[in-house]
Formats: structure tokens, C-alpha cells, sequence
């Protein structure tokens, strides 16, 4: 799945092309991927507490943070 | 519910470094997109120099080494004998070896990009290119020999089922920088 995406990423990459769209898929793919990294490789999908929002939560604001100095 | 809640992998000096550099480079991707935001044209054309076989070929080196991490880890934590300690410290070396492969590949691509006249000053885009891609090579470096000492200490059967904190923390921190490269990666080459 990592692998996949990250294909995916650079098949975006190889066109060159500014698109709205693209800008999109692959900003939530990335968030896809950093999401799994975080759940599966560092263990957090099995930890309940308040921190386990911190590492999802970092992802997610820069995700966004960008996405937003993107679009508007 | 309380009986599924596992303890957080790794010690708390390692979250609290992890929590740090996520901050610090969030910072950073931050900086990055503002600067982006006020240049549009010069961000898109700067970045059509830079090599996007290279960016994913590292990506691909980084998740693979994560993965080799996260098997070694597995084996100790359900050590049986001497073979699941071997496979642990092999799967250790082949991660290392992954990183290698990725700081030999980011010191040629910045080689590249050198030599073709471009410095920190060139212009904005290239400022964070160059200090992103530094910074975050210099925390591959450290977690290259945070892998090597785990490697080390592996071989020498010092982790067992129950204690494997050290191993864990240091797996902990070759996944950060795995996590922050994948941010990276599509934030620098890709995004246009």
C-alpha cells in the first residue's frame, strides 16, 4: 500500500502539470501513508491514551496547512 | 477496555524527541508553503530542476528500511531461539544497508544540484530545498547509528521477549524520519 502510493505520488509528479486535483490526491495520500507509518510501523493503533492524537495530529495540521496556502 | 490499552512502544525520551523534531519541522513545511504562496511561478519552475526518480527512489529506500525495523522488532518481541535473534539483527543490517543506499543517493543528487551552480542563495525555493534536505539527511545519519548500535546490541542477544525498550525507542526514531520524509517528499518534488 506505502509502496503504491508513493507510485502513485511520482506518476503525479512525471506530469508536470498544475492541477487542483491532483494537488488533492496527492495530499491525502500522503496523509494515507504518514497515517499507517504512524498506526502500524510506530505501534499507535494499539495505544489508547491522549497522546495518540499528537503524531496523527501533527500530520493532519500540515496536510491541511498546506493544502490551504495552496487553494487560497 | 483497559485490558486492550498496550503500553506506548519506546521510553518517554524518545516521544519527547520525536514530539520535538515533528514540531520543529513542522515549522519548516510551514515556512515552506508560505514562501510557496508568495512566489507560485519561480517555486514551480525551480523545482522542475530537481529529480524526481532520486525523491522516490529515496521514498522507497526509507519505507523499505521502516519496514526491515518493524520485522527486526517483531522477532524479538516474539523471540523463541538463537534463529529469531539472527533474523533480527539481519533484517537490522538490511535496513542500515537501505539507509546507505539512501544518504549515497541524496549526497549525489545534492552533488548534482551543486554543480549545476546552485547554492543556498540562489533563491527561495532552493534555501529550503538545500536546508530541508540537509537537516533531514543529518537525522538519517544519527538514526543510520542509533541502527547500528541496535544491530550490535542485537547480535549480542541483548534484547529478550520482555526487555526490548532500547530497541523499540531507536526503531521509534527511524520511523520519524521515514514519517517527515514522506511529508517531504511530495511537498518539495512532487506538489505543483
Amino acid at each position: 500500500m506505502l509502496i503504491a502510493l508513493t507510485c502513485l505520488a511520482f506518476l503525479i509528479g512525471l506530469t508536470e502539470v498544475s492541477n487542483s486535483w491532483f494537488v488533492v490526491v496527492l495530499l491525502f495520500s500522503t496523509f494515507i501513508k504518514g497515517k499507517m507509518i504512524i498506526d502500524y510501523f510506530m505501534g499507535m493503533n494499539e495505544y489508547v491514551s491522549r497522546w495518540n492524537n499528537f503524531p496523527t495530529l501533527w500530520l493532519g495540521l500540515v496536510i491541511l496547512m498546506t493544502l490551504g496556502f495552496y487553494f487560497f | 477496555m483497559s485490558n486492550q490499552q498496550q503500553e506506548l512502544q519506546g521510553d518517554f525520551g524518545v516521544w519527547l524527541v520525536i514530539y520535538v523534531e515533528l514540531f520543529t519541522f513542522g515549522v519548516i513545511f510551514t515556512g515552506y508553503s508560505v514562501a510557496r504562496y508568495h512566489n507560485v511561478e519561480m517555486f514551480n519552475e525551480s523545482q522542475l530542476l530537481l529529480n524526481k526518480s532520486a525523491g522516490f527512489l529515496n521514498t522507497i529506500l526509507l519505507i523499505t528500511s521502516s519496514w526491515l525495523v518493524v520485522k527486526a522488532v517483531e522477532n524479538i518481541k516474539n523471540i523463541y531461539n538463537d534463529f529469531d535473534i539472527k533474523k533480527a539483527s539481519n533484517y537490522l543490517l538490511l535496513a542500515i544497508g537501505s539507509g546507505v543506499l539512501f544518504v549515497v543517493s541524496k549526497v549525489a543528487e545534492l552533488l548534482h544540484v551543486f554543480g549545476q551552480g546552485i547554492n543556498l542563495s540562489s533563491n527561495t525555493f532552493f534555501t529550503f530545498y538545500i536546508l530541508l534536505a540537509l537537516f533531514h539527511l543529518m537525522h538519517v545519519l544519527l538514526g543510520m547509528f542509533i541502527l547500528f548500535v541496535l544491530y550490535q546490541n542485537t547480535k549480542k542477544g541483548n534484547y529478550s521477549q520482555k526487555e526490548h525498550v532500547g530497541l523499540e525507542s531507536g526503531a521509534l526514531y527511524w520511523h520519524m524520519v521515514d514519517l517527515l520524509w514522506i511529508v517531504l517528499f511530495p511537498l518539495v518534488y512532487i506538489m505543483r
